[in-house]
């Protein structure tokens, strides 16, 4: 499998070889294939529309919230409602790469619990390597192999995110926005930024902190239209991903939005 | 600028070993040497480390372990790494490994073995030889 692409061309030719060839295990196939998207420094920017005439692109869940609000650990309690329901999930987990070294602590995979490492999980730790994002600047690219790989559902938990990055919502089907009822007062949920952003708030943590007035703000505040024009998002949700409250709320509103937004379904 | 893509390493507990403390000092380390670390956590079987391994496409995995079952653990990780066609993964383990121990770990192909009083330089400077 030592493969080193040359250009564009023989970039996906190699892709393809990788989802073919049967006689490495498909984890091993798909992490390499990942990993060329990762580290192909020859390509000034992404070119995932090219293939989208022929695979299903898989519909793109975003976590997005500050350091510590809990986003890995939400998914891992997503985890066993989204195996129930589709035949497989990536995770695209990303971490900051120290800025100082180059390297990176990739943490995230430690909040999995074991009996969620299932064949039909496939979880991947992704370092920003520079990005000014809150994601990696090769996650669409990343994204378009899993497309390939006919991975149904694709989660990507962003970085902790600060307030003005709002770069998440640039490749979300389905942005979830993750707080913590403990971050300030109602000015901080007036300000714009990251906040004027989000299919569906959580509001995390809830067994720590009083959420009254963070959830009755964010209630306010999301705009769900008027008379005939209005939608059931954006929806605000609180609960706790460590007691495991509000997660199946979490989950049938991210499927529910995912249904709005892509009613015809997946072909199979 | 043509950035230097980085090695990524994956830092692993087998079995019912939960001490991870070595392990993040390891990890924190490598880390600031300019390695992607995995730690994958605790309690891990080696099936579901040799999993990990391939979705992350890791160079390296270095096992931390001090319940005295290293034989045995890292026995199970080398079958699961050849039954997954992954031999050419390298492995490093550190923690407490007697000496007698080392030899059959040798036989194994296992030669960076790491005991109380390792200095966190030897393991780096072991890395960047084996890793080519």
């Amino acid at each position: 499998m030592e493969l080193e692409p040359k250009d564009k061309g023989s970039f996906w030719q190699i892709i393809f070889a990788l989802k073919e060839d049967n006689t490495e295990p498909l984890s091993k196939r798909l992490g390499r294939a990942l990993s060329l998207a990762e580290n192909s420094v020859f390509l000034p920017e992404s070119f995932s529309n090219e293939l989208n005439i022929h695979y299903n692109r898989p519909h793109i869940f975003v976590l997005v919230g500050p350091s510590g609000v809990g986003k890995s650990v939400l998914v891992d309690r997503l985890l066993p409602y989204f195996l129930n329901d589709f035949k497989s999930i990536a995770i695209l987990a990303t971490d900051p790469t120290s800025t100082v070294s180059g390297g990176a602590l990739l943490g995230d995979r430690v909040r999995i619990s074991n009996e969620n490492i299932d064949s039909r999980v496939f979880y991947r730790s992704v370092a920003s390597r520079g990005s000014n994002k809150s994601y990696s600047d090769s996650i669409p690219d990343m994204i378009q192999v899993l497309s390939i790989f006919e991975v149904e559902v694709v989660l990507v938990e962003s970085m902790g995110v600060a307030q003005q990055d709002v770069s998440s919502s640039l490749i979300a089907d389905t942005l979830v926005n993750v707080l913590s009822p403990s971050a300030g007062d109602e000015i901080q949920i007036y300000k714009s930024g990251i906040l004027e952003f989000g299919d569906i708030f959580f509001i995390n943590k809830v067994d720590i902190h009083n959420s009254d007035s963070v959830f009755n703000l964010l209630q306010m505040k999301v705009n769900k239209g008027e008379g005939n024009q209005k939608t059931d998002f954006p929806k605000v949700i609180r609960g706790s991903a460590t007691e495991r409250l509000g997660i199946k709320d979490l989950y049938f509103s991210m499927l529910s939005h995912l249904n709005n937004v892509n009613p015809l379904g997946f072909e199979d | 600028m043509i950035q230097k893509i980085p090695f990524r390493i994956l830092i692993g507990k087998l079995g019912l070993d939960g001490h991870d403390r070595g392990a993040l000092v390891i990890a924190d380390y490598l880390r600031n040497l300019g390695y992607e670390v995995i730690f994958s956590g605790v309690h891990k079987t080696a099936f579901q480390l040799t999993n990990i391994a391939l979705q992350e496409d890791i160079q390296a995995i270095g096992i931390s372990i001090l319940s005295g079952s290293h034989v045995h653990h890292l026995r199970s990780l080398k079958e699961e790494l050849k039954k997954a066609n992954s031999e050419d993964i390298l492995l490093f383990v550190g923690g407490i490994i007697p000496q007698a121990d080392h030899k059959i770990l040798n036989g194994m192909g296992i030669s960076g073995i790491f005991p109380p009083g390792t200095s966190l330089e030897s393991i780096s400077s072991w890395l960047e030889e084996n890793l080519g």
